[in-house]
Parts: structure tokens; sequence; C-alpha cells
């Protein structure tokens, strides 16, 4: 039993682990504030930005200068988020900014996509549905196979769980035509059978070249994309929209966000700063006139652009969401806590160890728990040599470390065994 | 004297492990069952891209199998030694008590190993026979931490019956509880993808701390 005090360590460690996952968490939980959210829309009729704010209580309509609005008025500035209600109550306008209003039109120019950094870090498992896209009926239809792309190109029917060679054989035939390089890195698509058309997936070869795969009644559309090789793509977000102004949303892993064009798949550069695909939620929104960049970082700081169609800015705004308010917990928690760990986070659906370290603050309630781990350990009168590795984990733990010493107590006879 | 603890060990626990790897079967059976006949009402692709984009597990009975699997054979392995003392006469032969206790857990170990083999083995039969590689690797991936839960559960319930001190043995609970917890974060396949060997690495520390309670057992620390 020499490998005692070893064993004693592992145990601390343990329970400094298991202290610092839940005790931050329940400290957390027991301080949780009331929720409360902002939507950002922009208002085309009095050029302004107008908003929702959100908390337990209700919503609250507001315009820029801090005005507040009824619902009703609330819609009716910003007319093109709203054309259904506004229709139906006989308050649309006819016009806007001289433009004739045809809710044709608006519907068809009104999208929305929106990106978490969950569905970027996602981990879905690697078979893909590839749907007809020229069937000629009116909704789509799953198709009976599922596409993987390795060393090859293969399609697997799902009933029989057999692969379906002439359709591999078919689909590797045109991707080798078009000198795709097996096997692919990354496959997105959009595998809904909840959209107008499918506009089937953007598939990046082992040599970063990016394509795009669809089948046109039964037979391969593979084409290798003008998309440079150099962009270190993150995500792709497929949205089969009728206004077919882009096929979907690219964004790099330097957060650089840019739409894939209809337009011989140009590149179209979207003006956001300081955007980070990790942690912020991403939103745009676009209507007859404009197009509305919106990114949330962690629930603190919005950001929203607004451009014309051409993607010049016309507006911008900027809001600090926690305000000037400071919790108690979030100035306690640094004095509490040397750190946190936890093993998920809003970001990511994948489990790990995410540990996050607060400030140097709180030395000061650790220095206080060293010394009274001294005093603890004179008292039982156990011997420095020993003693001092547990100084040191509660020095530099803090409250765990002091946690796991009193867990476990016994310290005794270390050298006589 | 390894042969005569093996041969201890194995009387103790024989008939929970065969009870257990008829349980582990059954689930598995009725897992098989489940997926065939959901294959016999739905079409094969519309489940398939179900199961794939709302990460649908479809052999999720067995999620806390192997966790019940490991205290129980602990708890048959234990038992016996806490409530008719001979616990304290086995630590009391001329064999160190730490090797006595590893000799002993070991029995417990490789005894849940071979049953989570044997699982594992079933279910991949069941995925390869419904489904495409793709799915089997991320249903290994799923199953690890499960899994892990069994020996950390083993582990736990052992030291529980082993330590003399009642405060320590909450502690130990505790402990034992948040982490066995841990295992089961996170929803849908293969979310323990880049980290389960760290929780590999945390459940064989988790078999470590056991030989503090059998150091504290021997000193009669209560």
């Amino acid at each position: 039993m020499k490998n005692i005090l070893i064993t004693r360590i592992i145990l601390a460690l343990a329970v400094i682990l298991i202290a610092s996952i839940y005790l931050p968490e329940i400290f957390w939980k027991i301080t949780k504030e009331e929720g409360k959210s902002v939507s950002i829309y922009y208002s085309v009729v009095k050029d302004e930005f107008a908003f929702i704010k959100s908390d337990i209580r209700g919503a609250k309509y507001t315009d820029q200068k801090g005005n507040d609005l009824t619902r009703e008025e609330f819609e009716e500035i910003v007319p093109l988020s709203n054309y259904r209600q506004l229709l139906a109550s006989g308050k649309m306008p006819d016009s806007i900014k001289g433009k004739a209003i045809i809710p044709k039109e608006v519907k068809l120019n009104n999208f929305s996509l929106r990106i978490r950094p969950e569905i970027i870090n996602y981990n879905l498992i690697q078979l893909f549905p590839l749907m007809e896209s020229q069937s000629g009926r009116i909704s789509l239809e799953l198709p009976p196979d599922l596409f993987r792309i390795t060393d090859r190109m293969e399609f697997i029917t799902s009933l029989t769980n057999q692969i379906d060679e002439k359709k591999s054989r078919a689909f590797t035939d045109a991707l080798l035509k078009e000198e795709f390089q097996f096997p692919a890195k990354r496959i997105y698509g959009n595998p809904s059978t909840m959209k107008p058309f499918d506009e089937g997936y953007f598939v990046i070869d082992s040599s970063n070249k990016i394509y795009h795969i669809k089948m046109i009644q039964g037979k391969p559309f593979c084409v290798k994309t003008s998309i440079p090789q150099n962009i270190q793509v993150a995500y792709i977000l497929v949205s089969e929209n009728e206004l077919r102004e882009f096929y979907s949303l690219l964004i790099t892993k330097t957060s650089e966000v840019y739409f894939i064009s209809y337009n011989n798949y140009q590149l179209i550069k979207l003006p956001v700063q300081d955007y980070n695909y990790q942690t912020d939620f991403l939103m745009i929104r676009g209507d007859l006139f404009n197009r509305q960049i919106t990114y949330y970082n962690d629930n603190e700081k919005v950001k929203s652009l607004v451009t014309d169609r051409d993607y010049n800015i016309v507006d911008r705004y900027e809001e600090n969401l926690k305000g000037n308010e400071v919790s108690y917990a979030s100035l306690l928690a640094p004095y509490l806590f040397p750190f946190e760990l936890s093993v998920d986070k809003n970001t990511t659906p994948m489990i790990n160890f995410y540990f996050s370290f607060y400030d140097l603050h709180y030395l000061i309630f650790s220095v206080v728990l060293t010394i009274v781990t001294i005093i603890y350990f004179r008292k039982k009168h156990i011997d420095i040599s020993h003693a001092v590795i547990y100084y040191a984990m509660v020095f530099i733990t803090g409250l765990y470390g002091f946690i796991a010493i009193m867990c476990i107590r016994d310290f005794n006879n270390d050298s006589n065994i | 004297m390894l042969k005569a603890v093996v041969f201890k060990e194995w009387l103790k626990i024989r008939w929970v492990f065969i009870g257990m790897l008829l349980i582990n079967f059954l689930v598995i059976i009725n897992t098989y069952f489940n997926v065939s006949n959901v294959l016999k009402v739905y079409s094969a692709n519309v489940y398939l891209v179900k199961l794939i984009t709302y990460e649908i597990l479809f052999f999720d009975d067995l999620m806390y199998i192997p966790l019940l699997t490991g205290i129980l054979i602990s708890v048959f392995q234990f038992f016996p030694e806490i409530n008719q003392k001979r616990l304290k006469l086995t630590f009391h032969l001329p064999v160190q008590e730490s090797k006595m206790l590893f000799q002993m857990t070991s029995i417990g170990f490789i005894s849940l190993l071979l049953i989570f083999l044997f699982d594992t083995f079933l279910l991949s039969l069941v995925s390869l026979n419904f489904f495409p590689d793709e799915v089997f690797k991320s249903m290994i991936i799923t199953l690890l931490p499960w899994f892990f839960t069994g020996f950390c559960g083993y582990f736990l319930i052992t030291m529980v019956f082993i330590e003399p001190n009642w405060t320590k043995r909450v502690v130990v609970t505790l402990i034992g509880i948040g982490l066995i917890s841990l295992f089961y974060s996170g929803s849908g396949y293969a979310k323990f993808e880049q980290s389960w060997w760290m929780f590999m690495a945390i459940s064989s520390l988790f078999g470590v701390i056991i030989y503090v309670s059998a150091y504290n057992f021997k000193r009669g620390i209560s």
C-alpha cells in the first residue's frame, strides 16, 4: 500500500473534477436571471430599426428612438415581414418608396436564414438522400436509397441494405469526369421534402474543390463550381428558395459569410464584421428592398446590418444586450470559483470537457482556504512533507481542492505504510 | 492462490453473470424486433432518414442496462463478503490487500467486459443487418459511455461495500453518481466522438480510488 498517497491524490482529483462541474452548475441554476430577448427589424417605411423586446411579461414594440408602439403600429412600420397580417386587416400599403406592392412579389422576396454554432458543429451520420430534382411532381419525395462518398459515390438501398451498383457507377463516373478527388471531405445539403424544389448537395472533395451534385430525371448532375479552392469552408447552409438568387450560404473558417449565387456559383460577400461562427447566432432576412444581417454573440452583444439588394450597407445597429446591469452572481462567481468545467455547451452538441477560467480573483478565497487547510493539518499532526501537496492543491484549485480535502479527511500514517 | 480466488469469486457471481447476460440478450433481441417491426410498417428509406436526421437511437432500450449489470455484479460479489464478515478474513491472508482486491475486482471487471463484448457483438449484427456501416460506427461510439457506466457502477458499489466509514460512503456515492451522470450527457449519435477516451481514463481512475477504501477497511477506520 505504498501507493496509498497516489491513490488519495487521485481521489482528490476526482472530487475536484466533479466539484468543478457541478458546483458552478448549481450556482448558476440558483442565481439564474430572467431571460430577455430582442428581435431587430428594419423599417422600410421609416428607414430605421424597430425592435421587439421580450421577457417573461410579454413583448414590447419600440422604434429606434425608444418610443413604445402598439403591435399594430409596429406591423405597419415593418410591413414586408407582416404582410399577411396587414393584408388580412386591409392595412397593407399599395406602394412603398414609390414601388407598387404586389403580395405575390412580397412573398417571393421574403426569406429568412438562421445558423447557430450548434448546427455548424453537428456530427450527423454521413449518409444522405439524393432527391429527384425534376420529377414533374408538385411535392418532393425521399429516394429509396442514401448515398455516401468515400472512395467512390455509393448508393445504398435502404430496404435491402445493398449497394445499387448501377446508380453508384453512374454518379462516380460523372464525378470523375469533373475531376472529383475521392473521398469527400464534407457534404452539405438540405434533406427535407418540405421545400419548394431540390438543389441537391454541395460537396467538398479531398483537394478542397467544391462540387454541386444533384439528380435530374435519374441522371447525375455533377458540376465543379467556380468557388476558389483556397476558401476554407466551415459550413454551407443549402436553402432552396423560389427567388433563386442564391443556392446557399457559405461560412468560412475565418468567419466570412458568402452567398453562393445562381450566377455561375459566384460568391457574394456579405459585409459582416466581428462575426464568429463558433459562438454567434447568425440570422439573415431578405425582403423586396433590403437584406438584414443580424448576429448575436452569446446573448451579450447584437449587431445588425442592413444592406440594399446589391449588398451595400445602408444602416447598422449595435447593442449590448446585458446593458450596464451586472448581476451579483456574475460578480461573485470569479471570487468563489477558480474555473468552471462542463461537459456540454450551447454552441456544440458534442460532449467534451470544456474548461473556462475566470480570473485571478479566486486567489483571495484560495489563500483563506489554504490557511484553514494548514491549521487543519497542523491539528492533525500531519507531516509537512505529506501535507504540502494538499496545500498546493487547495491553493491552485481553491474551493474545489478544499472540498476534496474535507472529503478525504484521513491523511494519517502514510509514512508507516 | 489466484486460482482459488478466481474460483471463489466465480461461485459468487456465476448466477448473476448468467442472469445479466440473459437480460442483456433479451433487451437486444427486443431491439432487433422493434427495428424489424418498424420496417414492416414504414418504408426503410423514410425510417433511415428519420433515424439520421432526428438522431433516433434504435438501441436506446439498452441505455441503463450496463449500469444495472455493473451494480448487480458488485452486489453479488461483495455483499456476502461484508454481510458474513469474510472480507476482513480475506484481507488478513498472507497476500497484500491491494493485490487481493485487484484479483477480486478483476473477476468482476472481466465478467462485465465479456457481457459488454457480447452486447456489442449482438448489436453489431442487428445494425449491420438493417443499416449501412456509418450507423454501426456511430452506434459503437454511442454505446461506449453506457458501458463505462457499467464499470463505474461496479467500482462505486464495491467501494460503498468496502468503505467502513459512513461519511465516506456518502462522499463516494456522490462522486460516483456525479461521474455516472456525465456519461448520459448529450443526446443522439456519437456525441462522445472526440472525448470518449477521456471518459474512459476517468472511469479507470475510479477503479484506482477503490484502494483507499480497501486501505481504510484494513485499518478499520470508521
